[in-house]
């Protein structure tokens, strides 16, 4: 029997019970129906977004390679609708939000001598790096789609250097939890 | 002699050392955090110059357009994996990747 149903007592309602915390990693529920004419409308985005892509990669417009194409982008923007339908994720941005990226060349840039020089203490003198696990306040934000894609963002922009790498943000102690491979105070 | 080609193979010499260069480091680093961060010059930085290698190379044509395709996808997932790979590696050894979520508050936790 589905646990779901187990203990249930004819006549009576099921009760239906929250779990006591759910991690904010988890996919969140969907709370009210969405309108089919949206999801098919979601579809056919996702269809157009990956039928170019075809178009791009296979570089063909013969009849049988688009076809191909065709089905391949049908059934990928399936898979896509029916995941993002499932764990009731949208995305919703800001433009300013995007000006920080202009900093993460870089960043990047800066991340590659650190860890390179810490590869060369490791080869050269035997010294492991000081690696460490570091806190940084971030607002949490709220549970709203934007609150959620902000988020997702910031976890992507904190860990594309090499240095540093986000593990997660911590609604609790307002701070984001990153792994550096050297740490900031004093690593060479 | 034109200066393209010649750049275009300076770029794409240094992709391969900075590849080698990350391979030495994911063998010699100690413990799995430490090797993840040798990843990324190679996942990421490595992609970018063999890209713009192309670009040099090819200039505006449909391979450097595909090209930079492919290296969207790899700018854009190449985070995300690393994030997903770490939180992983930690939840495994505490059981969560929170600072009190089983394991030592991270102040007080540096590895070395």
């Amino acid at each position: 029997m589905h646990p779901r149903f187990a203990g249930r007592v004819p006549g009576k309602t099921p009760r239906v019970t929250q779990p006591t915390r759910v991690a904010e990693s988890e996919p969140t529920r969907r709370e009210a129906p969405v309108p089919v004419a949206r999801r098919v409308g979601a579809w056919v985005v996702w269809w157009i977004v990956l039928m170019s892509f075809w178009v791009m990669l296979d570089d063909s417009i013969q009849f049988d390679e688009m076809l191909a194409g065709a089905g391949a982008a049908a059934l990928a923007a399936l898979a896509a609708e029916v995941v993002t339908y499932q764990a009731a994720a949208r995305f919703r941005m800001r433009a300013e939000w995007l000006a920080p990226a202009l900093r993460l060349p870089g960043q990047v840039a800066g991340d590659l001598i650190t860890v390179f020089g810490a590869l060369w203490r490791k080869l050269i003198l035997g010294r492991d790096p000081r690696s460490e696990f570091a806190e940084i306040p971030v607002r949490y934000g709220d549970d709203t789609v934007e609150g959620a894609t902000r988020r997702v963002l910031l976890v992507g922009g904190y860990s594309i250097a090499p240095n540093q790498f986000v593990l997660g943000i911590d609604k609790d102690l307002g701070a984001m939890v990153v792994h550096r491979l050297e740490s900031k105070d004093g690593g060479g | 002699m034109k200066a393209a080609p010649i750049f275009s193979d300076v770029l794409l010499g240094l992709a391969v050392l900075l590849v080698l260069a990350s391979a030495l480091g994911v063998l010699v680093m100690p413990d799995a955090y430490q090797k993840l961060h040798f990843v990324t010059p190679a996942a990421l930085v490595a992609p970018i110059l063999v890209t713009l290698a192309i670009g040099v190379r090819m200039g505006l044509t449909e391979n450097t357009g595909e090209s930079c395709v492919a290296l969207f996808f790899m700018v854009v997932a190449g985070p995300y994996l690393s994030h997903a790979t770490m939180r992983a590696i930690r939840v495994r050894e505490k059981g969560d990747w929170r600072p009190g979520g089983g394991g030592k508050a991270p102040e007080a936790e540096r590895e070395q």
